[in-house]
């Protein structure tokens, strides 16, 4: 399924041959007309770049169809010089350049570019013995990036022969081994080269030759786990709801009744428990779900649907109850929440509104309210942190606006000054009502919300700029919790670190040991007071999903081993090592 | 067929080693043939059947997997269009008492335009946590309404369509195993996890066991069973081994 350059039509491939064009119109896209067809399923599309051809890869062949009257123009065997091909040839990706070259990439790990015209083959470039599964050209045309399925991308380059010539020939230059399992999509951005592999991980990887200075944006980067929260604690009845692309599953936590020194592991009295496994019907991923800090409320949104449930824990026994006539809300919902008392939910929609609903004792729930920014907002609502006291609620739009309503009478109070970079996280601090922002250039603002104005400790920090290590960590803040015992620490964690920041400590300075809890474990009690600074960081457990406080002494941290999943990944390819 | 297939692939490994041996007439006339060892030439043909054998295999556990979809799939669609057993069960034995009862409860039940596959799956969650009898009563009741051909009540009831699951269904799942079978088929190299993931293990500066040693929760059912297999025979064999000999030299 590809769109044209202008993005007003689609064109779908489909198992018997077909391919359709669909027009695309506000609200959906309404069917056009089919086009030629042939038989052998389509498995690659793509448009010419003005839109009057389309080539269709199939088993052994491929067709370019000029899309205005219809029909097959040209049709081309990709295997057609192997006398007894034992298996079929299978074209896996395929692009239709501007030049009229038609570049395919198939099952046998060839890349081959030809002239659709003329028919014949200009060029062929074995890259792997095994099948090469995605292609991506870039908008200037001169270099593509191909996945093959041993985890390996290439990169081809249209250079000139001779230095200063005329000339050009595809060469393949860069050859990256970043991925374990398939490499299923590229995409080829102006600077960089893009990756996502069936090991879960995506892998942007710049061009030197593109990038201008060495900044933040030359760095390597790889993705494992989604910059979202997935996992969402019920305080007061210790319950974690993990969510899966899926179903949930709800968990209590163990207990233990015995104290031990740092660094020991203590054994359980009892043991966590599964409670529920909720699966979601239809084939749609769920979004976000939430549990009530109280945990008798549990709701999930898909892109279709929402849901609410009423949870009932007696004795062993745990039982779900669906809330019926939950209002229909059109557009989905982004981002759910439940206020701190679970009387009511917040429901992030687009448009930057924010439905509020009252959540009624035996399993219902109301609509009260819908809040609106007062300028009008185009992109939807993704994040959402409601006050202890819930008096306050902060919601994050897609245009990194962050705006602040007062729940008491519904009305907008204020917006945080804007800052050019997408936020996080954010939360707001159970007793001084400050509201702590943490941005994905790892960045942290404090803004007070009674007076409407950055705090003095933010201010500081941002006078004198957080530490170079800090400003070089490569995920962001997910999470942001705060201690009830002490209200000047702010608890946050990224997927390799979790942070306690005291507030009332100075902060460190780029020559001091940003990570130096281990050394100040060493050092006697004088020395460490002149050493002790506001970050304190543990790196012991990763990755993390999510770090909460359940009560005074005890700290939840959610690690998910890439190991526990890597093996139940679909199977590599061999790789032939030298010695084994 | 598996012999078949293993003379063919000796066969075919044979030939191997005659074609390393260059034929007399390419060679010049002064230099004698080389000479290739029977045991090279024996590895090198076991090794390939080896390979060919285990290809096959892998083919053959993936054909078994697909017949078996295919028979689930059939399988599942044939139960689909049946309603779940209980409902079956609880259908024929308050068929009897509730005829009458249940007319002026259907019309009141059908009333209420909930489309029939929603009640299936809230029903089913329910089932879980136990509350079955309440719901599977109403259920029942709606049930009895809509597949009560005969009378028909007058009455405000929604007709709800199901959607079709029998077409589209075998359509995907015919796409899903052509891409299985070119992705994942016997021509295509893949290793299991273990080792591919143990290599690393094996390399590196620090030598380790293979992953499914060093991870303990991997393949511990399986383990489990061997040595419950396993030890109970060798018991066996030694003391009985132990007690001969003592026989045989009752001084000791």
């Amino acid at each position: 399924m590809v769109a044209n350059s202008t993005g007003t039509q689609l064109a779908i491939g489909c198992e018997d041959g077909s391919v359709k064009i669909f027009q695309v119109v506000p609200g959906g896209i309404q069917f056009e007309r089919n086009l030629d067809r042939r038989k052998g399923r389509v498995l690659c599309l793509s448009w010419h770049p003005s839109d009057t051809h389309i080539v269709a890869g199939s088993i052994d062949f491929f067709r370019v169809i000029d899309v205005t009257s219809g029909q097959t123009v040209q049709r081309i065997m990709v295997n057609y010089h192997v006398e007894k091909a034992k298996r079929e040839c299978v074209v896996w990706a395929i692009a239709l350049l501007s030049s009229g070259t038609v570049v395919s990439a198939d099952s046998f790990g060839r890349v081959q570019f030809w002239d659709w015209e003329q028919g014949t083959l200009a060029e062929s470039h074995t890259v792997s013995t095994s099948a090469v599964l995605s292609l991506a050209v870039a908008q200037k045309e001169d270099s593509i990036i191909v996945g093959t399925s041993t985890g390996a991308t290439y990169h081809l380059q249209l250079l000139p022969v001779r230095l200063g010539g005329l000339e050009k020939r595809w060469v393949r230059t860069k050859p990256f081994q970043f991925h374990s399992h398939d490499v299923r999509a590229v995409a080829h951005s102006p600077t960089a080269l893009i990756s996502g592999g069936l090991d879960a991980q995506l892998v942007i990887r710049p061009l030197m030759e593109k990038v201008q200075k060495k900044s933040y944006d030359a760095v390597l980067r790889k993705f494992t786990f989604p910059h979202r929260r997935l996992v969402s604690c019920a305080r007061k009845a210790r319950l974690l709801l993990f969510q899966f692309s899926q179903y949930l599953e709800l968990w209590r936590l163990g207990s233990t009744e015995e104290t031990g020194k740092d660094g020991e592991v203590l054994p359980l009295c009892r043991m966590p428990e599964h409670l529920v496994q909720l699966k979601s019907k239809g084939p749609e991923h769920i979004y976000s779900s939430c549990v009530s800090p109280c945990g008798t409320w549990l709701g999930y949104s898909t892109a279709s649907r929402f849901q609410l449930y009423r949870v009932h824990c007696d004795g062993d026994g745990v039982s779900l109850r669906k809330v019926p006539k939950v209002p229909k809300l059109l557009p989905p919902a982004y981002q759910l929440q439940f206020s701190a008392d679970s009387e009511s939910l917040f429901v992030a929609s687009a448009r930057g509104s924010v439905h509020v609903f009252q959540l009624l004792e035996p399993g219902g729930c109301k609509h009260l309210h819908t809040l609106r920014p007062p300028s009008g907002c185009s992109e939807a609502v993704y994040l959402l942190a409601p006050s202890a006291d819930g008096h306050w609620l902060a919601a994050v739009s897609g245009d990194w606006a962050i705006h602040i309503y007062n729940l008491k009478c519904f009305k907008h109070h204020c917006v945080v000054p804007t800052y050019d970079c997408a936020v996080s996280a954010i939360a707001i601090h159970p007793s001084t009502n400050n509201l702590v922002i943490a941005y994905s250039d790892q960045q942290l603002f404090e803004f007070s919300i009674p007076e409407k104005q950055y705090t003095s400790w933010s201010r500081t920090v941002q006078s004198r700029g957080l530490h170079r290590a800090w400003l070089e960590r490569d995920s962001p803040i997910t999470h942001i919790t705060f201690n009830p015992k002490n209200p000047s620490h702010i608890l946050l964690h990224d997927t390799y670190l979790l942070c306690v920041l005291d507030k009332s400590l100075p902060l460190p300075d780029d020559s001091a040991l940003l990570m130096n809890q281990s050394t100040l474990k060493q050092l006697p009690e004088t020395a460490r007071k002149r050493q002790l600074h506001a970050f304190k960081i543990c790196k012991k457990f990763q990755p993390l999903l999510f770090m909460d406080l359940l009560d005074k002494n005890c700290l939840v941290v959610v690690e998910r081993p890439i190991m526990d999943f890597k093996t139940q990944l679909p199977l590599p390819v061999q790789q032939k090592k030298f010695g084994t | 067929m598996a012999r078949r297939q293993k003379a063919k692939a000796a066969a075919a490994g044979k030939r191997k080693a005659l074609a390393a041996l260059p034929s007399p007439a390419s060679s010049s006339e002064d230099e004698a043939p080389e000479e290739v060892s029977f045991g090279v030439a024996r590895e090198a043909a076991e090794a390939e059947r080896k390979l060919v054998g285990e290809a096959a295999r892998r083919h053959r556990e993936l054909l078994k997997e697909k017949r078996r979809r295919h028979q689930e799939l059939f399988a599942e669609q044939k139960k689909r269009r049946l309603l779940p057993e209980a409902v079956l069960q609880e259908l024929q034995e308050l068929q009897e008492l509730q005829d009458v009862s249940a007319r002026p409860a259907e019309q009141a039940a059908a009333d209420d335009p909930v489309t029939l596959g929603e009640e299936l799956e809230a029903e089913a969650v329910e089932l879980e946590q136990g509350q079955a009898q309440r719901q599977g009563q109403a259920e029942v009741q709606e049930k009895k309404g809509k597949r009560s051909k005969g009378a028909r009540t007058k009455g405000n009831y929604v007709a709800v369509c199901l959607k079709d699951h029998s077409a589209t269904g075998l359509h995907q799942q015919l796409a899903r195993d052509f891409l299985n079978a070119q992705l994942y088929g016997p021509h295509t190299n893949r290793v299991p996890a273990n080792e591919f993931f143990s290599l690393a293990n094996k390399r590196g500066p620090v030598k380790k066991a293979a992953i499914h040693f060093v991870d303990k929760s991997w393949g511990e059912y399986r383990k489990s069973q061997s040595r419950y297999c396993f030890l109970p025979l060798w018991l066996k064999v030694h003391l009985n081994k132990s007690r001969v000999s003592m026989l045989e030299h009752p001084g000791l």
